[in-house]
């Protein structure tokens, strides 16, 4: 793998592990004797469009993936929640249902929290108003820049998914980071918006060019650490 | 390429999400919601063509637009040829990132389209809202969460709906945005045919190849000579003409101030 090959994790603003765990712990300073605390392998859906939206979900650990499905059944994937940010609290706010679904794509933890407390702690005033706009503010940057979905293409899409997932992993020594996604291909390629067949051959184009690593058998990934960044996504 | 392929034909959406169109009325009060909590610094006056922002630029704020249209536009670093816009601001809503939020640098521009008149929400006062609380407070938390629902539906449309649909949306979402109007009665659009395709998420030439058709199905009708293009559609007629009353200025310009009107 050469250098130049390579995807700049750490120098990435996706990858910003420091400011995740510092608002999870303004989070968890918050809510640490509210709500309850629910533990859930991959794939289990925590949300849907039948839930009520009373409920709001803080992101303890793990990665949480937001989907909206279509009448068809076609799943659009719109965002992913990692440690220290919530979700689910926007249909309340808004006064209108949920109009998501939300599933683990690893094995989490959450803990959920009363939407009227998030409120009424707006309301008083003091943290919960700040931690709420700042992510609503990343949320509206990377939702107009990163997140683009017109203008990056479906490879792209991908490194940045696997990036916000690796978020939630550590990386080892030389930086580089395995992440055990077990997510069928199917279901990625779903979560991506494209074909299954589509997304055999974007993942052997990324592998070709070692910009991503993919053992299906166990399911893992590897990203490699940074050295002089390829000039990314 | 473009993998994200819109379907041949439009979903119904099963969102109960409560997106209300754009109208000035709404905008209208929204500002002023804003003034009335007294979260606006003075607003600034762009001339059509004048950088709100650069990539990259030290200047962090959070702007509100009250006039005008204001584009956002990125070029890719890997494909030069992508510079492009990718979303568009209507009057009353927010773009720009606040300072007090991670310190990433900002990879698109600000442009203003027309003669706008935009407010930076000063984020001193911002803080100081979130940090009282009180309904003060609950409306920016408001704001964020309702311009972000509209962020992230407007970007699902590109799998929802297809783009002779979101071309025809986009015209009818200007019309209702500019209201000046040329002696003859057009809605003037400070866009290029290349500008909207980028919007769209596709080719110049998918624009063309969409418009062909859209002329054979008698839907718009296009006249080269007079620079016009009409639409008809359930809000009734439309008279477009495309109007390029800038050249994009290579500097920043020095905003100034104007009395609030």
């Amino acid at each position: 793998m050469t250098a130049e090959h390579t995807i700049a994790i750490d120098s990435h603003p996706d990858w910003n592990r420091d400011d995740l765990s510092q608002r999870l712990a303004d989070w968890q300073h918050l809510v640490s004797l509210l709500g309850t605390v629910r533990k859930c392998n991959p794939g289990v859906v925590l949300l849907g469009p039948d839930s009520s939206a009373d409920k709001f979900y803080l992101v303890e650990s793990g990665v949480i993936a937001l989907t909206h499905q279509l009448s068809s059944g076609r799943q659009i994937f719109t965002a992913l929640r990692r440690p220290g940010e919530i979700f689910g609290h926007g249909g309340y706010l808004l006064h209108h249902g949920i109009n998501l679904s939300a599933s683990s794509v690893t094995h989490s933890v959450v803990r959920v929290l009363s939407s009227q407390w998030l409120i009424d702690e707006v309301r008083r005033g003091g943290k919960a108003g700040v931690l709420l706009s700042r992510q609503h503010e990343r949320d509206l940057f990377e939702a107009a820049a990163l997140n683009d979905l017109v203008h990056l293409d479906a490879g792209s899409r991908l490194e940045r998914f696997l990036l916000h997932v690796a978020s939630a992993f550590k990386p080892d020594p030389s930086g580089e980071v395995r992440l055990t996604v077990p997510l069928t291909d199917s279901c990625i390629a779903g979560l991506l918006g494209i074909s299954a067949q589509q997304f055999s051959a974007i993942k052997r184009k990324l592998s070709r060019e070692s910009r991503v690593q993919h053992f299906p058998e166990d399911r893992m990934w590897v990203l490699p650490g940074s050295g002089a960044a390829r000039s990314g996504i | 390429m473009l993998s994200f392929m819109a379907p041949p034909t439009a979903e119904r959406e099963p969102s109960r999400a409560a997106i209300l169109p754009w109208s000035k009325d709404r905008a209208r009060a929204t500002i002023a919601e804003w003034h009335h909590n007294s979260l606006l610094a003075v607003p600034e006056y762009y001339p059509a063509g004048a950088n709100i922002f650069r990539p990259g630029s030290e200047r962090r704020s959070l702007f509100l637009l009250d006039q005008g249209l204001v584009a956002l536009e990125r070029t890719e670093q890997r494909l030069q040829t992508r510079s492009a816009m990718f979303a568009l601001c209507l009057p009353g809503q927010m773009f720009g990132r606040s300072s007090s939020v991670d310190e990433i640098a900002i990879p698109y521009s600000a442009i203003a389209l027309m003669p706008s008149v935009v407010y930076a929400i000063s984020s001193h006062k911002l803080m100081n809202a979130l940090t009282k609380g009180g309904n003060a407070g609950l409306f920016v938390v408001h704001q964020y969460a309702q311009n972000l629902l509209s962020a992230v539906m407007r970007a699902r449309e590109v799998s929802t709906r297809n783009t002779r649909q979101r071309f025809e949306q986009l015209l009818l979402d200007l019309a209702l945005v500019l209201d000046r109007r040329t002696l003859t009665g057009s809605i003037g659009l400070p866009l290029k045919d290349k500008d909207m395709a980028s919007l769209l998420g596709i080719s110049p030439e998918q624009l063309s190849v969409i418009k062909r058709k859209m002329a054979s199905d008698n839907v718009i009708c296009c006249s080269h000579q007079k620079n016009e293009m009409v639409m008809k559609s359930g809000a009734g007629t439309l008279k477009f003409c495309k109007i390029y009353p800038f050249r994009r200025k290579a500097l920043l310009p020095r905003a100034k101030s104007i009395p609030y009107c």
